[in-house]
């Protein structure tokens, strides 16, 4: 890896976000490169709207409204997110998917040819911060490119 | 953020020494930031060492081992230093402790004030290269600082 050009972030909104995206701006800002944000509307979450929602002939509408209005709430979320933690210098995107994180997340570093992937080796699904995060495991087994893992708080 | 003034290059002279070491040089790209490449003298081979000197004393002492072993690495490293980073020499440094690798890795963290460590997500001690490092995945899991797990799309693919 001689040249970083494009930097990977997965977001879970949780308290070590801000942590992880000051560190992905450092290293953009050591090599000019360029930062996309990603977060992943949890697959079980929307399993659970679907579950809630008795009326059968309604359900794909509504889980489709839901997953719609959840994209829209989450992208304001990052936008508002990143110029605080990214310096003005470092240019960046943001990307909201739905599905299993660990799989969307390396979609996005596929789709956008990444050099290296930024995520929190902990994050909101942790039991009392005692276990490790199964996401960053899973990504951290499966990623075809760097994965820089910050444990920060 | 706090700044970062070391980075621990972990290096075990295995086809992905390299690519860690390019790594941690890109990552600090532009900074004042100090690598230091780190390499574990395995205590197992320095037991199976101790233990013929019990027998043979006169063969080789454990002290002896340890300095060629050294000696013989220090040589290794600066050549790939001359070959590869020529330009940036001045940023890298040498360190060899003695012990269980992840464990002296996750020690070496705390004692020479380690900011990041750059770790290959594969080694030396690969089946084949069909499974992840043990020593990778447990510095990763249990490193107070932030961690560079390297991989390499061409070398290492999720789809085969």
């Amino acid at each position: 890896m001689k040249n970083i050009q494009r930097i990977v972030v997965g977001i879970d909104f949780s308290d070590y976000s801000p942590k992880i995206l000051e560190y992905a701006s450092w290293v953009a800002e050591n090599n000019s490169a360029e930062i996309v944000a990603v977060n992943v509307i949890n697959q079980t979450r929307i399993e659970e709207v679907a579950a809630d929602l008795n009326d059968e002939h309604f359900t794909s509408e509504v889980v489709q409204k839901f997953i719609q209005d959840e994209t829209q709430k989450r992208q304001q979320q990052l936008t508002e997110l990143l110029p605080q933690w990214v310096s003005a210098e470092v240019s960046f995107r943001t990307v909201v998917k739905n599905g299993i994180p660990y799989e969307q997340i390396l979609q996005v570093v596929d789709d956008e040819k990444a050099d290296i992937l930024v995520i929190s080796s902990r994050g909101r699904t942790n039991f009392q911060d005692y276990m490790f995060g199964t996401t960053a495991e899973k990504i951290f087994r499966h990623s075809p490119i760097s994965v820089l893992s910050c444990n920060l708080l | 953020m706090k700044t970062v003034k070391r980075v621990m290059a972990c290096v075990d002279f295995s086809d992905y020494s390299l690519e860690t070491i390019e790594s941690a040089l890109t990552m600090t790209k532009g900074q004042q930031v100090e690598i230091v490449l780190f390499n574990v003298i395995d205590k197992k081979d320095v037991n199976v060492v101790e233990k013929i000197s019990h027998n043979f004393p006169e063969m080789i002492s454990p002290e002896d081992y340890v300095k060629g072993v050294e000696t013989e690495r220090r040589k290794l490293l600066e050549k790939m230093i001359m070959d590869h980073f020529q330009d940036d020499r001045a940023r890298l440094k040498i360190l060899f402790h003695v012990g269980i690798p992840y464990d002296a890795i996750l020690h070496a963290i705390e004692t020479e004030k380690i900011d990041l460590v750059v770790i290959a997500s594969k080694g030396r001690s690969n089946l084949i290269g069909t499974l992840h490092g043990s020593t990778a995945e447990k510095v990763f899991r249990h490193a107070p600082v932030p961690v560079l797990s390297v991989r390499n799309r061409e070398k290492f693919s999720r789809h085969q």
